[in-house]
């Protein structure tokens, strides 16, 4: 674990080293080099992302050969683009669920030696340099996890309804678990080597977002949210969730406390 | 006699909620104890309509009726909850098989 060699020693455990604390931007350009003597693996849930996969690969080029794409039973061309691409694919056999996806991906990154595993949506909303940001709040706080917000960032497009929708689910974080978010699902997040091997995902589907921040608030990993742009395409509204999905998440997690 | 079967029905599905308590603890004790109910009112039919009446329910045969809903709507949860149980144990399968087949890239570089 480089851990130490990354950020210095760790500061001693404080109550308010429990909330989330937001960085700032960090001044100027930085490169995917400055990541050099650390393993930094992208993982790329996706889902009959044919029409963009590409695109968004395309635009990851700095990180390549560490991207996982996990293909999570897609009927298009999402895996032979994916491959195309020079990535690392996996395929489940089944169509799982993003949360089960995601699960994959993180479990292979750490196979293969990463330091840092940085969740990036395959629907090319995020962008790339937002990774460079996650990295350097990881090491600047010292944080163990670090979740992109878009609320402290920016979001180009984002219908009124998505924003009353995501500020609802936020507010639903900050009351079930007491951490301060201020994004609650956003796709962008950063994981050290010690936080994902302690991550035990068990909701397959949507509601992993939830399940993260659950598993966050009991833990003692240092949490730190970082502005991230989102950028709504038609497409990624497409493929977001309504307000139907909300319901079913919100199931998801009660009905998944009354059994083991 | 139809009161021997139902109270035999009633006690394996009592057996069968108890046997479900490590999957659901909620589950494994509400089955029972609704079966327990349940076996009662049928051995004696007149504390059902005192119950009933005690209860604001109306006829002790309408209560009997919410007592059999309600062990439905439990078995339909330990089925539900089963299923779930079955599905991560899907994903860790599934999991492991995109693990051991993944692709790197074509001139296998790694990290």
């Amino acid at each position: 674990m480089k851990h130490d060699k990354i950020c210095g020693p760790r500061p001693p455990a404080s109550p308010v080293a429990r909330k989330p604390i937001r960085a700032g931007r960090l001044p100027g350009p930085r490169s995917a080099q400055s990541a050099a003597g650390t393993s930094v693996w992208i993982v790329i849930p996706s889902f009959n992302e044919g029409p963009v996969i590409d695109r968004t690969l395309a635009s990851l080029g700095p990180w390549l050969p560490n991207i996982a794409v996990v293909d999570d039973g897609s009927s298009d061309e999402t895996p032979r683009l994916a491959e195309a691409a020079g990535v690392h694919v996996l395929r489940h056999p089944v169509n799982l669920g993003q949360g089960a996806a995601l699960g994959t991906g993180i479990r292979y990154a750490l196979l293969q030696g990463a330091d840092f595993i940085v969740t990036f949506d395959a629907d090319g909303q995020h962008r790339p340099e937002d990774i460079l940001m996650l990295l350097a709040t990881a090491r600047q706080q010292q944080a163990d996890v670090v979740l992109g917000s878009r609320f402290l960032g920016a979001s180009d497009n984002m219908p009124q309804s998505r924003r009353w929708l995501l500020r609802t689910a936020a507010a639903y974080t900050r009351f079930s678990t007491g951490l301060e978010l201020t994004d609650a699902h956003n796709g962008l997040r950063l994981f050290t080597r010690k936080a994902a091997q302690q991550m035990r995902l068990r909701q397959n589907r949507m509601a992993h977002a939830s399940e993260i921040v659950e598993w966050l608030a009991s833990s003692d990993l240092r949490v730190v949210e970082a502005p991230v742009s989102i950028v709504y395409t038609d497409y990624s509204l497409g493929k977001g969730q309504s307000l139907f999905s909300s319901f079913n998440i919100l199931w998801d997690l009660w009905s998944s406390k009354l059994y083991q | 006699m139809i009161k021997l079967p139902l109270v035999a029905l009633l006690l394996c599905c009592a057996l069968y909620g108890w046997r479900q308590r490590a999957l659901s603890p909620l589950v494994g004790f509400l089955t029972p104890l609704t079966c327990l109910i349940g076996s009662a009112l049928v051995i004696k039919p007149e504390w059902s309509s005192a119950a009933a009446k005690m209860l604001g329910v109306g006829r002790g045969v309408d209560l009997i009726l919410y007592i059999w809903t309600a062990i439905s709507i439990l078995i339909l949860a330990n089925i539900h909850f089963r299923l779930r149980a079955q599905h991560g144990m899907i994903t860790l399968l599934a999991r492991e098989i995109a693990i051991l087949e993944a692709r790197g890239p074509p001139n296998g570089d790694q990290a």
